[in-house]
């Protein structure tokens, strides 16, 4: 259980390479985080880098309370997995409805559900990637 | 799908339609022939009119072939009898002819035309952009370079992939771009840059290597699955290397700080 006093944090649901780099930028800012996940190594490790850790499955409501939903400013769900993503951001919304939720598509289908379920923000790993080489190749003018 | 310059069954087939069509083709000649000599008596005539007759060779027809026959001075009558090898020779002609006609269109039509179009294309292309690999970062890639007019070649191996992407009228060369050979027919001397997007760190190393290796000066952007690969992809020759699932993170991210 995160501590009560809690208030205006972000909650980070998934401890992968999204996940990661989430926190990295939200580590460098100062801004008070919690991470769900549901790996025990991950937590460990999490654990030992002195973050605060929810063990558990971020889909299930009791889960997301336990991270202090009520009080959070922002949640983050960027789980490798889609259903579970839209499962989150469904229970999320439920809660919440004043959270900000930015959560991680794969396709552009998953991509509405998502908003239509109630994500303010999407972020799709190929589409960012896309914009990137791009405005790299639109830099490489022959 | 099969590679520039292979063959299939369908090609072997059709050879074999042709060959057993000429067969025939010499086997009534030779039919006609007998029967007519047999009827005239005159070999010479027989053959000389047979066979100018089956081929419209300088200019006889059947029908001066037939008068011929009559005029020759060494037929003794039945005028019908000539009248019907006359036109055994103009049916033979025709379903010979027939036959001949719709092998040869079906062994052109055996040859991979798209695939050949397509490498001409691509070998023509300049200041292009070369994406090897149809995968999920690709597929949105292609959707974005359309949409800012730069003009792409597409490579992959697999053949379905081949197929969709030929429907949709891009331009796609069927092959494995590890290999100089594809490389090259992609033009890549003259290429604005190579994306490697696979989604094997591996395979996509081998193709910077290879693509670094042939023309140092071209641009190579590639997809790394993994962090830690990274500095191997751009010590191999990438100039930009990226994991889509990192930038993600870094853009949501940078998002979040922004509320």
């Amino acid at each position: 259980m995160v501590k009560s006093i809690m208030e205006g944090h972000v909650i980070v649901c998934g401890y992968g390479t999204v996940g990661q780099k989430v926190i990295d930028v939200l580590y460098e800012h100062s801004v008070h985080f919690v991470v769900i996940e549901l790996d025990p190594k991950k937590v460990e490790h999490l654990r030992e880098l002195g973050y605060n850790v929810i063990e558990g499955d971020a889909t299930y409501s009791k889960t997301l309370k336990s991270a202090g939903i009520d009080n959070a400013k922002a949640i983050a769900v960027v789980m490798d997995d889609d259903a579970k993503n839209l499962f989150t951001v469904l229970a999320a919304h439920d809660i919440n409805k004043r959270l900000f939720i930015a959560a991680r598509a794969n396709d552009d289908f998953v991509r509405e559900k998502l908003i239509e379920a109630g994500a303010d923000y999407i972020v799709m790993p190929q589409r960012a990637a896309s914009k990137e080489i791009v405005s790299e190749l639109l830099k490489t003018k022959a | 799908m099969a590679q520039l310059g292979e063959m299939d069954g369908s090609e072997n087939i059709t050879a074999w339609v042709i060959i057993i069509m000429i067969a025939c083709a010499a086997l009534f000649a030779l039919l006609s022939i007998a029967i007519v000599a047999l009827v005239t008596h005159n070999l010479y005539a027989a053959s000389y009119y047979t066979i100018s007759a089956l081929f419209d060779a300088n200019g006889e027809s059947s029908s001066t072939f037939i008068a011929a026959v009559l005029n020759s001075g060494t037929y003794n009558g039945a005028f019908y009898i000539v009248m019907a090898i006359s036109l055994l020779d103009g049916l033979a002609k025709a379903v010979i002819v027939g036959f001949l006609i719709a092998a040869f269109i079906n062994l052109l039509s055996g040859i991979d035309i798209k695939s050949a179009l397509d490498v001409i294309t691509a070998k023509r292309q300049k200041d292009h952009i070369i994406v090897c690999g149809y995968s999920m970062l690709a597929e949105r890639l292609c959707k974005d370079l359309a949409r800012d007019n730069l003009r792409f070649v597409i490579i992959d191996n697999d053949p379905a992939k081949v197929g969709t992407l030929r429907d949709l009228k891009f331009n796609v060369i069927d092959g494995d771009f590890t290999r100089r050979p594809i490389l090259e027919s992609a033009s890549l001397k003259n290429a604005r840059a190579v994306i490697f997007a696979t989604e094997s760190d591996f395979v996509n190393l081998l193709g910077i290597v290879t693509a670094h290796h042939m023309y140092p000066d071209v641009k190579i952007i590639a997809r790394a699955k993994q962090v830690a690969n990274v500095t191997k992809m751009q010590r191999g020759g990438a100039a930009l290397c990226l994991v889509p699932e990192v930038v993600a993170g870094l853009e949501l991210g940078e998002h979040i700080l922004k509320l």
